[in-house]
């Protein structure tokens, strides 16, 4: 079989003087629509904020003005505990830029407590200082809050998950 | 339901390099013009175009399908794009094969592409867009992210040693040896693959298939046109089975230890093909193979489960004692997958149901499986862990 | 270049601000390579496919009618000269501000081809459909589409 397409190295694509760039200028402001409004105020308030479906019988977080499973809105928001069960975790070496980092940030999905499909919860960073070979999936975990002033309204308003002792 | 039966007659695939020199509209003309080569016909006798691209924002051209129309042969002919990132390249030929099944069209070419190489500072920057704009991004995330977490959530629930996983890596790179494409078929020591550089743990570098850019063909047509344009059955694959899923995108909400979504796609298409008994040992005997999708070396394995053909937790060991080699007792991704042959996103799925035509009509060269090769099936898998695409295709001469 | 946050007092709704930090590196591909290097030797290279009797430019590496690939033979030099045959005036540019000087784009069918070239068009006052024009070139060429300054009158 014979197959076409001329490979270039590396050196070949970037300094080759007729390629053409393109830096294009993407800026976007994206309106935080009804539910992730109301959750991201909760994040201010130092609350995390989750919605219950009376049909489904079931509470998710994050909240959605509607529920996926029967399609009806889901308008009733509750409150739940700032505190969670690391549902995964991973140790990341890398960037969004592809560089690598010395010390690894730790991405984890953090089910929520309260939230009665399981899982649901939304992904965060669990506190990189803590020790690796002490995260296990399954821990109990807390949120760690920035200070009520420099709380925003994003996700970012939690600085991250800190892992609870077992008694 | 009634349609008309569809077979697939030939393929047209390019090589899938990191860097191309080819612009993409000149990438899909290389696999477009295979293909008909191939089947024998020209652009004239095409009644309908397909174009399968994933997000324009790897090849930074937006508008793709406008763009790739004249590269695929769909100047001045109908034309449709599916997009669902890399599930594209199995529901490309699925809609290839809506379009005659319902008699739409009677003679259609499918053609999936990507070029990865014009995105900077790295095809990874691109994947930011995967994350949601306002919860998840914030965050500062990056692509490995998601599947470090599902490889870790996978491995903890079925309590999986690393060693079976990194071994689909050493499979799928050395079968890629034997394909004409490929862009790293190598074959790698299990050491090698254990070792390699960490990313995020626990993915390695070598757990990872390396984006390219590429393009794959496909003609298909009815049968009637089949038989009037001389075809062989012996170089037609029928369309025997095909599905489609979608999950939301609340990855966090789901169980990342097992898709779901690949279950309900896989049992469309085996119902449709009137395959009604869906265990393992059934499906492994009724399918000669299978080409799941392989981005990563424990997404193969994850898909395997949600296409019934392992149960849950079990494929890991599968691969790891040899089945599912090439001359195993039930041989996985005998192409080299994405994982050896290179990851063009639309493109590398294309590469995987271009592999069940060469099988099943004995084209396959060095990769050709021995006995009885008389259906196969494709998955692929795309945008925010949420699409399984199956496609399933027998032998001419099957009944 | 992470997502900031905009916040607008009692607002009832809020936004999240983002942006997309990569950009983009384009090989020029097959015909293209030819173009460009065409254009950098003050050259138009364009190419005929002889079964539709169709010439391009810029030059395709196929036809897209028959389908044939159109190798090196098909290429050739073109006339510098050709017609307009559209014209628009900018007064604005991408941002939406106004131009302190604005100029023309033109849609031009060089001598000899088929297809049109998009370019701009340089000290005519009032460009009229049917005009002749000719390329100008700029001094300093890198084989790009800025080689060619525009079109002026012949």
């Amino acid at each position: 079989m014979d197959v076409r397409g001329k490979r270039l190295t590396l050196d070949e694509f970037m300094n080759t003087e007729l390629s053409v760039k393109h830096y294009p200028e993407m800026e976007y402001n994206w309106a935080t629509g009804v539910a992730i409004t109301k959750f991201l105020k909760g994040l201010k308030n130092g609350k995390i904020l989750g919605t219950y479906c009376n049909d489904c019988d079931r509470t998710v977080c994050p909240p959605r003005m509607f529920c996926e499973e029967c399609f009806n809105p889901m308008n009733h928001y509750v409150k739940l505990p700032d505190t969670g069960v690391i549902n995964t975790f991973s140790l990341a070496f890398i960037r969004t830029d592809a560089t690598r980092r010395e010390k690894a940030e730790i991405p984890a999905v953090i089910d929520i407590d309260g939230t009665s499909i399981s899982p649901s919860g939304f992904l965060h960073l669990i506190d990189e200082d803590v020790s690796h070979d002490k995260i296990k999936i399954g821990m109990k975990v807390k949120a760690v809050w920035k200070d009520e002033k420099d709380r925003i309204g994003d996700i970012t308003d939690i600085k991250f998950f800190e892992l609870l002792e077992d008694d | 339901m009634s349609s008309k039966k569809v077979g697939m007659v030939s393929v047209g695939l390019t090589r899938f390099n990191r860097r191309s020199k080819e612009t993409p509209k000149e990438l899909a003309y290389y696999s477009s013009k295979m293909a008909l080569d191939e089947a024998g016909i020209t652009r004239k006798d095409l009644d309908g175009v397909i174009i399968g691209s994933a997000p324009d924002a790897f090849d930074g051209v937006h508008q793709k399908h406008e763009y790739l129309t004249d590269g695929s042969g769909g100047f001045n002919k109908p034309t449709m794009r599916g997009y669902v990132g890399g599930g594209t390249g199995v529901f490309s030929p699925i809609q290839g094969w809506y379009s005659v099944a319902s008699g739409v069209h009677d003679v259609v070419m499918v053609t999936t592409e990507e070029k990865m190489s014009s995105i900077q500072p790295s095809a990874q920057a691109g994947f930011l867009t995967i994350f949601d704009n306002l919860i998840e991004r914030p965050l500062g995330p990056n692509l490995v992210w998601i599947f470090a977490l599902e490889m870790k959530r996978y491995m903890e629930t079925y309590g999986i040693p690393k060693e079976h996983i990194a071994s689909v890596s050493v499979k799928n790179k050395g079968n890629a040896i034997d394909h004409p494409s490929a862009m790293l078929g190598k074959n790698f020591t299990l050491d090698e693959v254990l070792n390699s550089e960490i990313l995020c743990d626990p993915v390695r570098l070598l757990d990872i298939s390396p984006v390219a850019d590429g393009a794959v063909s496909f003609v298909m047509m009815t049968e009637e046109k089949i038989k009037e344009f001389g075809i062989s059955k012996d170089d037609v694959a029928w369309v025997d089975g095909v599905g489609w899923n979608v999950d939301t995108t609340m990855w966090t909400n789901r169980d990342l230890s097992y898709p779901k979504y690949v279950e309900k796609a896989a049992k469309q298409a085996y119902n449709m093909a009137g395959q009604k008994d869906h265990s393992p040992e059934v499906l492994r005997k009724w399918l000669s193979f299978a080409e799941p999708y392989d981005p990563f070396n424990y997404k193969e394995l994850h898909h395997l489960e949600g296409l019934q053909l392992f149960a849950k937790g079990e494929a890991p060991k599968a691969a790891f004692d040899g089945v599912t080699a090439r001359d195993g007792d039930f041989p996985v991704t005998p192409s080299g997958g994405l994982l050896g042959v290179g990851n063009p996103i639309a493109a590398a799925a294309g590469m995987k149901s271009a592999e069940l035509y060469l099988q099943l009509t004995g084209k396959a060269g060095k990769r050709q499986l021995s006995g009885d090769v008389t259906r196969g099936l494709a998955q692929a898998w795309g945008d925010l862990m949420q699409v399984g695409t199956v496609l399933i295709l027998k032998g001419g001469r099957v009944d | 270049m992470l997502p900031t946050r905009r916040n607008i007092k009692n607002a009832p709704t809020t936004s999240v601000k983002g942006g997309f930090p990569v950009y983009y590196h384009y090989t020029v591909g097959i015909s293209g390579e030819k173009f460009f290097y065409g254009l950098k030797d003050k050259k138009f290279i364009g190419n005929t496919c002889e079964a539709c009797d169709f010439t391009y430019f810029p030059p395709k590496m196929f036809c897209e009618d028959c389908f044939n690939e159109l190798g090196d033979d098909t290429y050739k030099e073109l006339k510098l000269e050709g017609t307009i045959v559209g014209v628009s005036k900018v007064f604005f540019d991408f941002r939406g501000q106004k131009l302190v000087e604005p100029y023309h784009m033109g849609l031009i069918k060089v001598e000899g081809s088929n297809t049109t070239f998009f370019h701009k068009i340089v000290d005519i006052e009032n460009p009229e459909i049917d005009q002749k024009v000719k390329a100008k070139w700029n001094e300093d060429r890198a084989g790009s589409i800025f080689d060619l300054e525009g079109f002026t009158s012949s």
